[in-house]
């Protein structure tokens, strides 16, 4: 009878103490937030539904006997107050109830990630500039690659999706985030190490003093002269830049071109 | 993950890790896979073959895609008209509705894949309206009830700054407090 959502629990507030109370028919009780891993938060919404409607299951669930599985693309040939029926994937006819019907929403679109496993003949995209921000490579790739037939993809800035698609859209695990980050830092120190080794040449040479025998700048700066390194594939955390801030500081203090001692005349730390 | 391994090596059985890592990441617990493929811990076999596209010119600019030679790709299917500047809203989406409907009448599977829910909000609109129009949506509307996932992750779910009046809690394990999983609420009375 009437809605699924009637029958779920619903937050009602949280208490003072943060306490997150849930109530269902009127009956309140406390939810206990270390049981977390048992359950998942969602909001009340609903979509308008018609025979004829494509519609996506959103959760795996059970109506009837019939086991729904996320991500499916249902057909709606009827719907009541007691029952929807809609035709499946199979080609097969399923019946159900309206109370067991939360999980479900408008399937004329599903986004890239919903898309991926499914292959139609013909895939048809809609990505205006609005929606650059969950373009990336990986999504192009996956969107484009749907289709069997033909794809067609609707933009208004075709200039505009180039830039955004050659986005990678990586996922860092911690350790590699950190790998990048120690990289990155320790080129940075090699770059400040060869820029300080060129300034103290250049002001040597400004006081006429001829570098003395050792490794040539080429030969202790193989590559450049000063060059920057790639960024890592993340910005660097605030707490990063302070210390390469400060270790800038101190290779500065540590190597500053001092005054060359004209009595004695030679040149300093080459 | 590790239980995975744990139970496998246990058992003495064979893991499989299947996927493809340039494509959309998996949950998080799937990310191992592209974990090892990246620090070459296990030997992998990998298809080079692209079977899905029909046109060797489509193909050929999706395997550019999936060897990451994403320019090049996007070049080429642009060059085959795949890419369509329109920037008109209306006149864009009444284009790729015509064709979706076309594609329906025709017997041809037809998927809208948008970047983001609120785009697909946009199309669906637009589109259900012209499958009003034409006939292919008919009858009665009803509005139906339906749950929208927040995604809020385990640690968001354990911070009760995260709940607001009206969010709807389903269970899927039975829990202390008496709770039962979701798919028990048809034995509730309403």
């Amino acid at each position: 009878m009437g809605s699924g959502l009637a029958n779920k629990w619903e937050v009602s507030r949280r208490d003072h103490d943060g306490t997150v109370i849930v109530q269902r028919h009127g009956q309140e009780k406390p939810l206990d937030l270390d049981t977390a891993q048992n359950f998942e938060v969602y909001a009340a919404a609903t979509t308008p539904v018609a025979p004829g409607d494509q519609l996506r299951i959103t959760s795996n669930f059970r109506s009837n006997g019939d086991r729904f599985i996320n991500n499916e693309l249902v057909k709606v040939l009827s719907l009541d107050e007691q029952k929807m029926v809609v035709s499946r994937g199979n080609g097969k006819e399923a019946v159900i109830s309206r109370r067991d019907l939360v999980h479900v929403d408008q399937g004329v679109t599903v986004t890239s990630y919903s898309s991926q496993s499914k292959g139609p003949d013909q895939m048809l995209c809609s990505a205006p500039v609005r929606s650059f921000g969950a373009v990336d490579r990986k999504q192009f790739y996956v969107t484009m690659s749907r289709a069997r037939r033909s794809m067609h993809l609707y933009t208004d800035s075709i200039d505009g999706l180039r830039e955004a698609v050659c986005r990678t859209g990586e996922r860092l695990s911690a350790v590699e985030l950190a790998n990048d980050a120690e990289a990155y830092l320790q080129q940075m120190q090699e770059v400040l190490a060869r820029n300080i080794f060129q300034a103290k040449r250049t002001a040597n040479l400004q006081h006429g003093i001829e570098p003395p025998l050792g490794p040539t700048l080429k030969e202790a700066a193989p590559e450049q002269d000063a060059v920057r390194p790639a960024p890592p594939r993340r910005i660097l955390e605030p707490g990063d830049a302070a210390r390469l801030a400060e270790l800038r500081r101190q290779a500065m203090e540590r190597d500053r071109p001092q005054r060359p001692d004209r009595d004695r005349g030679h040149s300093i730390g080459m | 993950m590790r239980w995975t391994i744990d139970f496998a090596s246990r058992n003495a059985c064979r893991v499989i890790l299947s996927g493809d890592t340039r494509q959309h990441h998996s949950v998080e617990r799937g990310d191992a896979l592209r974990v090892l493929e990246r620090v070459g811990a296990v030997s992998q076999v990998v298809l080079t073959k692209i079977f899905r596209q029909l046109d060797p010119a489509q193909r050929a600019a999706i395997y550019d895609l999936s060897e990451g030679e994403t320019d090049r790709g996007f070049d080429k299917l642009k060059d085959l008209g795949a890419i369509v500047e329109i920037s008109d809203q209306a006149e864009r989406l009444q284009k790729l509705s015509e064709k979706h409907l076309q594609a329906l009448k025709d017997g041809v599977t037809s998927l809208i894949v948008t970047p983001t829910h609120e785009e697909g909000r946009t199309v669906t609109t637009v589109v259900r309206d012209q499958m009003k129009q034409e006939g292919l949506i008919t009858g009665q509307e009803h509005v139906v009830g339906r749950l929208q996932k927040l995604n809020l992750s385990e640690s968001q779910q354990r911070d009760s700054m995260n709940y607001e009046h009206g969010c709807v809690v389903v269970f899927h394990k039975r829990s202390r407090g008496g709770f039962r999983p979701g798919e028990q609420m048809g034995s509730f009375p309403t």
